[in-house]
């Protein structure tokens, strides 16, 4: 069978702050460049698989599509301490530079999942990209930001079967507020991912991008509503469904089957 | 964890496939050039699980040694679509990987280092391997040895009994407080009784013919272990359902008789560790162990030298935060 894509594995800039990279490219001329915004920690791990499959599957029906490890997490240099919301925008914004340049594409669009699609909305404002595709992304960092904090005393419960946990949320605040790291089940939370996410302004009322196709689960309709509503009135042509997909981000076997057909379908009006 | 080593990314040949790798480069090597294989698991891609792999490859490249991750064929890094990638094909991977990774990197010993279904891969691996392929010695975490945890791909995974789910509602814990809790958990239950259900109607579905053979190989496991005539190092989480199961349907009192080999395995018990050592203290305690533990490699030892001979006490760990071992898979706390 005549392959029709190429993918690369590259470290992109120098030791030792490089971001572990993943380029897949049709053979022909790509139409359009995505850059995949992965999501956070364990929800990265549980969706690797699938987002590399369909950047394999996208690289075939002519997208050229750049996976990155955001700094300090993954294969990538630095430790999980020095992860920011900061430098997570910045990794995204060397990632689309990468993929411009390598490719040359004239379209490009930024896919962000959770934690991603939230970097992808900040980040667009310098990226530019010509459209987003957001999956069930996190609105409000500061809600997320406590439900990590539950995921160590859930962990203790259910995994360690401890009968009463060992520090509360409040003990985690208090250290992340006295300039320590708090391990989230192996992963370190930073004092300064702690403050970016709790300081973080609401998510921008200028639309991030001409066109956004905004993929939710029907619980995160709520969230979801008043974003679009804003964007729209200002000219975005914003595109949502609410599937009743399962949360694949928690459970490393779901595929997002129906997240994935409906992008697919919608990148290819692209 | 610093970032201190350097790294290099591998494009490892196997077959009509390729494997993505890297490899952490250690700074300086005194003595034999010792290498870790670092196969991945069934899920999280070559850095493992809260980027364990990654940090257990960042420690033993700083203490001078090689250490190779690198993804299966046809899945995350690696090149190419492989959907139903088999038990065999994992083995595979990880022999074509050790043969690569002495060859390449003129390795003098080369050791596997494996956590639940990625251990079983390994010791499958090292039991299949050819000299250019051997394993000198393996790192075991929480291996996966016990055949009733293959139901369905998610292998780890324990088939869901009715027993066992009357047991843990009505026989375990507070009845009384968990009655209370019922209103205020409805959230969760709303999402947890339909997975419940599924799992209880898991058993009826058709099988996937690789399961039956899945569940042979992880049968074997025990017997692999017994065979394998070099040293080796058994971790487990001490909260771990592994570590019961070893305890229970592998080696009840040791039955394979690992305590009598020639070189019996080092058993370490993790405090308080769970499946994937998912914290901080519990990630140290693994690389201090796997740390303490290939020192038998490096100290002394004149290159070209494979294994230690038959009897010799294997390098122990240093004592861990409060357990740990006897040989045979029979763990005591320390005092």
């Amino acid at each position: 069978m005549v392959e029709r894509r190429t993918m690369k594995v590259f470290f992109l800039g120098e030791w030792p702050r490089r971001l572990y990279v993943a380029l897949h490219e049709p053979v022909r001329p790509a139409r359009v460049g995505l850059v995949f915004c992965p999501p956070l920690w364990v929800e990265m791990e549980r969706t690797y698989k699938h987002f590399a499959r369909w950047a394999k599957k996208l690289a075939d029906d002519g997208v050229a599509v750049l996976r990155y490890q955001p700094y300090g997490s993954g294969d990538s240099d630095g430790s999980m301490s020095n992860f920011s919301c900061d430098s997570a925008q910045a990794d995204a914004l060397a990632a689309a530079r990468c993929l411009r340049e390598r490719t040359g594409v004239k379209t490009l669009g930024i896919v962000g999942l959770r934690f991603g699609g939230s970097i992808a909305v900040h980040s667009a404002s310098v990226i530019q990209p010509d459209f987003l595709v957001l999956w069930s992304p996190i609105a409000n960092l500061r809600q997320y930001c406590r439900e990590l904090l539950r995921m160590r005393l859930q962990k203790e419960v259910i995994h360690q079967q401890c009968d009463e946990v060992k520090v509360t949320t409040s003990d985690m605040v208090k250290e992340l507020e006295a300039g320590s790291c708090v391990d989230l089940m192996g992963y370190d939370l930073s004092p300064e991912l702690y403050r970016q996410m709790n300081a973080h302004p609401s998510w921008p009322e200028s639309p991030p991008a001409g066109r956004v196709l905004w993929l939710d689960l029907p619980h995160g309709r709520r969230n979801a509503d008043p974003i679009v509503k804003t964007w729209r009135e200002r000219g975005c042509r914003v595109e949502t469904e609410y599937s009743r997909e399962a949360a694949f981000w928690d459970d490393s076997f779901t595929a997002p089957v129906r997240f994935e057909a409906l992008s697919s379908k919608w990148l290819e009006g692209q | 964890m610093t970032c201190g080593s350097m790294t290099e990314l591998v494009a490892i040949p196997s077959g009509k496939n390729q494997l993505t790798g890297i490899v952490h480069l250690p700074a300086a090597v005194q003595g034999p050039r010792i290498g870790i294989l670092i196969p991945c698991t069934n899920i999280p891609p070559k850095f493992g699980p809260h980027r364990l792999f990654w940090s257990v490859a960042e420690a033993t490249s700083q203490a001078g040694f090689y250490a190779l991750r690198y993804d299966n064929r046809g899945t995350d890094d690696s090149p190419g679509v492989h959907d139903n990638l088999t038990f065999a094909d994992r083995v595979t991977d990880a022999r074509t990987a050790m043969g690569f990774f002495r060859r390449q990197y003129s390795l003098d010993v080369a050791v596997g280092w494996g956590l639940c279904g990625g251990a079983a891969v390994t010791l499958h691996a090292a039991a299949s391997a050819r000299t250019a392929e051997m394993f000198d010695g393996l790192v075991l975490c929480n291996l996966l040895a016990a055949p009733s945890t293959v139901w369905d791909k998610r292998v780890g995974a324990r088939i869901v009994k009715p027993g066992d789910v009357v047991r843990q509602i009505f026989l375990t814990g507070n009845l009384l407080r968990k009655l209370r809790q019922i209103p205020h958990k409805l959230d969760i239950y709303r999402k947890s009784v339909p997975k419940l259900v599924a799992g209880l109607l898991e058993r009826f579905r058709r099988t996937d013919p690789e399961i039956p053979r899945m569940r042979a190989a992880i049968a074997s496991c025990g017997q692999l272990l017994y065979q394998f005539p070099r040293p080796c190092l058994l971790l487990f989480g001490e909260k771990d359902p592994a570590l019961r199961l070893f305890r229970e349907e592998v080696n009840p009192d040791d039955q394979l008789g690992l305590a009598k080999k020639a070189v019996p395995p080092e058993c370490v018990l993790i405090s308080d560790g769970d499946h994937s050592f998912a914290s901080r203290v519990q990630t140290e305690e693994v690389i201090r162990n796997t740390l303490g533990w290939l020192g038998q490699f490096s100290s002394d030892r004149p290159t070209g030298s494979r294994a230690p001979s038959p009897g010799e006490r294997v390098g122990s760990p240093a004592p861990s935060v409060c357990y740990v071992t006897e040989n045979g898979g029979v763990f005591k706390k320390l005092a």
